[in-house]
């Protein structure tokens, strides 16, 4: 059961320069401050610099949305991101995450459960960088919380 | 066998290096103290009194040529765009990405560390109700992100929101549309609001949301430095600005 409130263990995560690389490349970026540290201190970073949405890949201690979604079809519904600074490589930001809302509505589907999961990244000084709002409409799976399949993967 | 195409080629090629290393054998006695060349490579550069030899054709390997430039630097040096010069109403460069396919969303998935089903598998996809996979959401607000801080250069991306209107299927082709609703002063330093929306190739609208972007004042405020209309986000937390009202531009496509 979702409750209201509650607080996932902070994580502890670095900002990686090959996980900012393997994200702008997803995407298809060809900005050099996202590969190159040169370029990026002429841009005025003071190293490679993360996309604005590179923060919703690091995650809480434990993994709170997991566990909200554990089994359920997710979609997500909005999201929203403010930034103190930007991200670089380098950084190191303790992330929390927490339930802000819980609320339960009839589709014309069936019943879909809407979950707001908030994070917040805070640096060793205390400051916060960034702050993420998720919501989620969750809905049971049709063919079951795996899918048929065993945590291998194979069909049953 | 005459025709084979290798024999023909390979022949003719290979005595060639060998003559070259017993000529510079031959011609060594007058300096024993020079080791005798380990490697083809090096024979081919026999030191010889007279005139220095032309450089030599390369023996086949490949070249090490510099790195190719990932691309030009345009973005991060070119002008950047300054408060001062902007209005409201202004539009943006749109940003057009696509068409997606069920790698790029994998990619995607792989790159944010997020792995929804719904997104990766169709078999499971198509046993929910759906004809098949859909985009991650934040593949399309990532890609908003990309057109904003193109735009931007040197101000800051200091907001991002985003509603997903519509599901992004394989085959989509998505254009991202920004235009600045509002300009505004806080505590010294410079803030526009931006609408944000994205269309895919029916014209249907995908993704709607807000941004805020925290610019220079001026050219020259960004060479004094902060004061007088710098950047502000060294500022304490507290010092922020309350959430501007969020208020996407209404569109007619729905």
């Amino acid at each position: 059961m979702v409750v209201v409130g509650k607080e996932s263990r902070p994580g502890v995560r670095e900002v990686e320069k090959g996980a900012i690389r393997r994200f702008a490349e997803a995407l298809g970026e060809t900005n050099p401050i996202y590969f190159d540290d040169s370029a990026a201190r002429a841009a005025g970073y003071r190293a490679v610099v993360a996309p604005p949405v590179f923060a919703s890949t690091l995650k809480a201690g434990s993994d709170l949305v997991g566990e909200v979604i554990a089994g359920k079809q997710v979609l997500l519904a909005e999201q929203a991101f403010e930034l103190t600074r930007p991200l670089v490589a380098g950084d190191v930001v303790t992330v929390r995450a927490r339930v802000a809302d819980v609320q339960t509505r009839p589709l014309p589907v069936g019943v879909a459960e809407t979950v707001i999961i908030e994070h917040e990244g805070v640096e060793s000084g205390g400051d916060i960088v960034f702050r993420g709002r998720s919501t989620f409409v969750l809905r049971a799976y049709r063919d079951g919380p795996t899918g048929g399949r065993t945590p291998a993967g194979e069909l049953t | 066998m005459k025709s084979h195409p290798n024999a023909r080629k390979a022949a003719p090629a290979k005595p060639a290096p060998r003559a070259a290393h017993r000529a510079a054998k031959s011609a060594k006695p007058a300096k024993p103290s020079r080791p005798a060349p380990v490697s083809n490579l090096k024979a081919k550069k026999p030191a010889r009194p007279g005139p220095k030899r032309p450089a030599l054709p390369p023996l086949g390997l490949p070249r090490t040529a510099p790195p190719a430039a990932r691309s030009p630097a345009e973005q991060t040096l070119a002008r950047s765009v300054y408060f001062t010069e902007l209005h409201p109403g202004d539009d943006l460069p749109p940003l057009t990405r696509g068409p997606f396919d069920r790698l790029s969303f994998a990619r995607f998935s792989g790159a944010s560390d997020d792995y929804n089903p719904l997104h990766l598998d169709d078999v499971r996809a198509k046993a929910n109700g759906f004809p098949m996979v859909h985009a991650p959401p934040m593949l399309a607000m990532a890609l908003a992100g990309q057109q904003l801080m193109a735009w931007l250069r040197r101000g800051r991306l200091r907001r991002l929101a985003a509603r997903f209107v519509k599901l992004v299927w394989p085959g989509d082709t998505l254009t991202f549309h920004a235009r600045i609703g509002e300009l505004r002063r806080e505590n010294g330093a410079c803030f526009a609001d931006l609408e944000l929306w994205a269309e895919n190739q029916k014209g249907e609208l995908v993704v709607r949301g807000a941004a805020t972007a925290e610019l220079y004042e001026s050219p020259d405020a960004e060479t004094r430095g902060v004061p007088g209309g710098g950047l502000f986000f060294g500022s304490a937390p507290g010092a922020r600005s309350a959430k501007p009202a969020e208020k996407p531009k209404p569109t007619k496509k729905r």
